[in-house]
């Protein structure tokens, strides 16, 4: 079949191709105008936004971050301000859809990972919490990426530390220890963590490094006199005490501490060089103090015994010539009352504290 | 009209030329036609998320009455939201769309969304593409069927360029304006919309249209919920769509005068309920992403679906140009975030994301509304590029589909086209129209003579085998009408014992059919034949029946009555 030809067509075509040039010409001008226009929205709510922030008007940095995505939507920045500030507002379930959004883009991003790490803390999801954090420490940051993933660390180990997780919280403040951050809060920080997961064997040098930068920062001090205190270091300890007690009095539980030290000193019946008289008195003086402890027991049939071997422990150092065997038998007595008490009579006084920790002290270096 | 025969262009290749041509113009007008909505949006409501109500009862029943009066004083042809008119132009004006129509459905739909009206760009830009291709149509002097045929291929170019998805665009045109499938539309078609998304990506980016967490189906019991999901889609789109039915016809019916008025009545309606949600206003995707987004608890999701179903039938029934997309999915992602936050309430291990639910909630509305069920699974799996999301879509708008359906004989469209005194095709019922097939008119096999009967034996069956007239089997495969009055030529020469094979060595085949067939391809096929014969597809050597002119007219008398 012969179709038409059309010539007509060809010269209407040729005409619209010619069109094309002005009409994209007028498009991308538009176009240019449009995007430079969104563009100054999109700062210029961003600026809002950061600006409520700054002032802790959450909600309005909301709002203010809302629609300055609106004009820019790709803007990941923007988005995950956003969702800080839906955050800080108190709207986790909100934030969490943005970071979500921004997560599937790039699952290794390290702010997401670590706001989803938030999120998910804030809502008591652990597993959630734990992936997102490590993460966040394991992933990607656009600056100062090592004090990032070390403050991510710390957090976590906050996290961990306040779930009660404690070999986890260990775990991750070992590695922190072992690399600390370099600014001096988040140094102090991660030794106060390593004390409260009980290792005061790395939190000790962290203090003593502070104390070196910050001779008069009393939580430095303090911190110091707790990690020598849990060490056993009597000495180093008592120093660290007395000038945190110096500079804080009204610090009751530095007061406490110093108080158990000193009584250390001063009822220790295993210290060296101590006269034979001596160390019988300090051994009657701790009886008597477990005597008196074991009265919280009130008519236990445990209490009963105790106190009978008490007395009759007491009896026995005074007529003996309180050798040191005598002395180990009746500190371990005042132990086995300490250890007794301990449940039931609530917390101990500091001479109680003192007098286990002299035997606990005395049992670990063999004797 | 004659055209000059001189070398050039034939039609086919000027048709494709110009349905890329078409598709990047479209593609340009689509981009500044998005650029005017969110220009004049910032002119008129400002750059906030959540605009003044002082500004909400200024700027919408002014930009109201600024609307009303282009629409009724300049551009009389743009009210509505562009599907039907483009449907009309198809039909009904051999695909003829005006030029004025191309600039006052652009300045009149930007002044109205941008002004807040709760519309849509998306039906307008399709609106804009149909008349760009036939302004371009008849300037190329194309001819009355492809000039029929060009106006769709701008409706999908434009639609797609709004839309930021050419699939979608490609099926919504089939589906709902053309109705069929032919290789030469389609190709056309899919080159239009190409084009115009490259276009689009070039000016606007090419990001998809919304953003949701990857899906995967954590439980069996969220298939319920999906469930769920349609049902309430359905029923919802239902009152949609009778509200819109019952007041447009009422408000067109009032005084003349009144229509200067309507849109402005509209915006002020829409600015009181924008002072407390101004999320109702216009096309409404930001909040749809907010809603996405968790931003909303369902509580506010549920009352924001039903107060944009108030706001966008009053805009739409005042006569106010812009479309009905933006808002059906509006009110679809509200709903699917309702849903699932309800099921959250409801049960406890559920896990399903509002991003998710919204998302289906879209295509749900959409499949609700529109009617058109295939596009609106593939417009989800567009717009969002999960194509794991397929199966609760699926069941959520097939669900959706059949309860409007079932309330709601005829689509949204067609009654539109009906208010407006036109007769359109349903596209929805000419694919439920049942086909007639060879088979419903086949009648059993004659007497079938061979190549080895006698002329003898062939004259004493056919006298037997009346009144159908005997078939004979020439050779394998082919088949061919028996002479009889040469045979009995044949047999007055004494030439009683030659065979059929002989006789028949030069006759021309008859045009065999399959039972299959449609009845339409045998009416084309049978001519003045008396009958044609019905082969097996896997042996055209076995005759199953013939088909006769009687036949076929019987079967469609039995159709139609």
């Amino acid at each position: 079949m012969l179709l038409p030809t059309l010539a007509p067509g060809r010269h209407a075509l040729a005409w619209l191709a010619v069109a094309l040039i002005p009409a994209f010409t007028v498009t991308a001008l538009v176009a240019r105008a449009h995007h430079h226009e969104q563009h100054r929205l999109a700062i210029d709510w961003h600026a809002r936004g950061e600006t409520a922030l700054a002032q802790h008007r959450a909600n309005d940095a909301v709002d203010a971050f809302r629609t300055a995505l609106t004009y820019d939507r790709d803007d990941r920045v923007l988005r995950l301000r956003l969702a800080q500030s839906l955050m800080a507002a108190g709207r986790d379930t909100e934030a969490r859809a943005h970071l979500v959004t921004l997560w599937d883009d790039q699952p290794g991003n390290g702010p997401v990972n670590l706001e989803l790490g938030r999120v998910a803390a804030s809502e008591g999801d652990v597993p959630d919490a734990l992936r997102h954090y490590h993460n966040a420490i394991e992933g990607a940051w656009t600056d100062e990426a090592e004090s990032r993933r070390r403050a991510a660390r710390l957090e976590l180990a906050q996290f961990l530390v306040d779930r009660r997780a404690v070999p986890q919280a260990q775990a991750e403040l070992i590695a922190l220890a072992a690399d600390p951050p370099s600014d001096a809060q988040s140094r102090g920080r991660l030794a106060d963590l390593l004390l409260d997961v009980d290792l005061p064997r790395q939190a000790l040098p962290i203090f003593e490094q502070l104390l070196v930068e910050h001779p008069r920062e009393r939580a430095v001090i303090r911190g110091a006199g707790r990690a020598a205190f849990a060490l056993g270091s009597d000495a180093l300890a008592r120093r660290y005490l007395a000038r945190a007690a110096a500079a804080d009095p009204a610090d009751q539980e530095t007061a406490t501490l110093l108080e158990i030290v000193r009584l250390e000193e001063t009822l220790d019946p295993f210290a060296r060089r101590l006269p034979s008289r001596a160390r019988i008195a300090r051994t009657l003086r701790a009886i008597d103090a477990a005597q008196a402890r074991v009265t919280c027991l009130g008519s236990d049939p445990q209490a009963a015994a105790l106190a009978s071997d008490l007395a009759a422990m007491r009896t026995g150092v005074q007529s003996t010539a309180a050798d040191r065997e005598s002395t180990d038998d009746a500190m371990d007595l005042v132990l086995r009352v300490e250890q007794a008490t301990a449940t039931s009579c609530g917390a101990p006084p500091p001479i109680d504290r003192a007098l286990r920790r002299i035997v606990e002290r005395r049992q670990g270096a063999g004797g | 009209m004659t055209r000059p025969r001189m070398p050039g262009l034939r039609e086919p290749q000027l048709f494709l030329i110009l349905a890329l041509l078409i598709g990047v113009f479209s593609g340009l007008a689509v981009v500044c036609f998005r650029i005017a909505i969110e220009t004049s949006r910032l002119w008129l409501l400002g750059s906030s998320l959540r605009p003044s109500p002082s500004r909400l009862w200024v700027v919408l029943p002014l930009g109201g009455l600024a609307v009303a009066a282009l629409v009724e004083l300049v551009f009389p042809v743009v009210r509505g939201s562009g599907v039907n008119q483009t449907k009309a132009a198809v039909y009904v004006y051999d695909g003829y769309i005006s030029f004025r129509t191309v600039i006052g459905k652009f300045i009149a739909s930007a002044l109205a969304i941008g002004s807040g009206q709760s519309l849509g760009p998306e039906d307008p830009s399709l609106q804009i593409g149909a008349g760009l291709a036939s302004a371009f149509g008849r300037a190329t002097g194309l001819s009355r069927d492809k000039l029929r045929l060009i106006a769709p291929l701008g409706a999908a170019a434009g639609l797609a360029a709004a839309f930021n998805s050419p699939i979608t665009a490609v099926l919504f045109v089939i589906e709902e304006v053309i109705g069929t499938w032919s290789a030469v539309a389609l190709g056309a078609i899919v080159i239009a919309a190409v084009s115009s998304v490259v276009v689009q990506h070039l000016f606007l980016g090419d990001q998809p249209l919304f953003r949701v967490p990857d899906y995967h189906l954590a439980q069996a019991s969220e298939l319920f919920v999906y469930g769920i999901l349609g049902l309430a889609g359905g029923l919802l789109a239902l009152v949609f769509v009778k509200l819109a039915l019952y007041l447009r016809p009422r408000l067109r019916q009032l005084p003349a005068w009144t229509r200067f008025l309507q849109p402005a009545v509209a915006g002020l309606v829409i600015a009181a309920i924008a002072t407390w949600y101004p999320q109702v206003t216009g096309a409404g995707y930001e909040y749809m992403d907010e809603a996405m987004h968790d931003q909303y608890t369902w509580q506010v999701l549920a009352l924001l679906a039903g107060l944009k179903i108030v706001s966008t039938v009053l805009s739409f029934s005042s006569g106010t140009p812009g479309g009905l997309f933006a808002p059906t999915l509006f009110i679809g992602a509200m709903l699917g975030g309702a849903v699932c936050g309800v099921a959250r309430e409801v049960m406890p291990t559920f896990q399903g994301s509002t991003g998710v639910y919204a998302l289906i909630g879209m295509g749900t509305m959409f499949a609700g509304i529109m009617r058109a069920p295939i596009t609106s699974v593939f417009m989800i799996i567009e717009v969002s590029g999960n194509y794991s999301i397929v199966l609760p879509v699926m069941i959520s708008n097939t669900i959706a589909y059949l309860v409007s359906r079932r309330f709601q004989s005829e689509a949204i469209f067609d009654v539109l086209s009906h208010q407006d005194g036109l007769t359109l095709p349903s596209m929805e019922q000419q694919r439920e129209a049942p086909v007639k097939r060879v088979e419903d008119a086949m009648q059993p096999p004659p007497v079938i003579l061979t190549g080895a009967t006698t002329v003898a034996d062939a004259l004493q069956r056919i006298a037997d085998s009346a009144p159908i007239p005997a078939i004979a089997h020439a050779r394998h495969g082919v088949w061919a009408e028996v002479p009889v009055a040469s045979l009995e030529a044949l047999l007055a020469e004494g030439k009683q014992e030659l065979t059929m094979g002989n006789v028949l060595a030069l006759a021309t085949p008859l045009p065999v059919l399959y039972p299959d067939q449609s009845l339409d391809a045998a009416l084309r096929r049978i001519g003045a034949h008396p009958q044609l014969p019905v082969v097996h597809r896997a042996d055209s050597g076995t005759l199953v029946g013939v088909v006769t002119m009687e036949g076929i007219l019987r079967a469609y008398a039995q159709a139609a009555s």
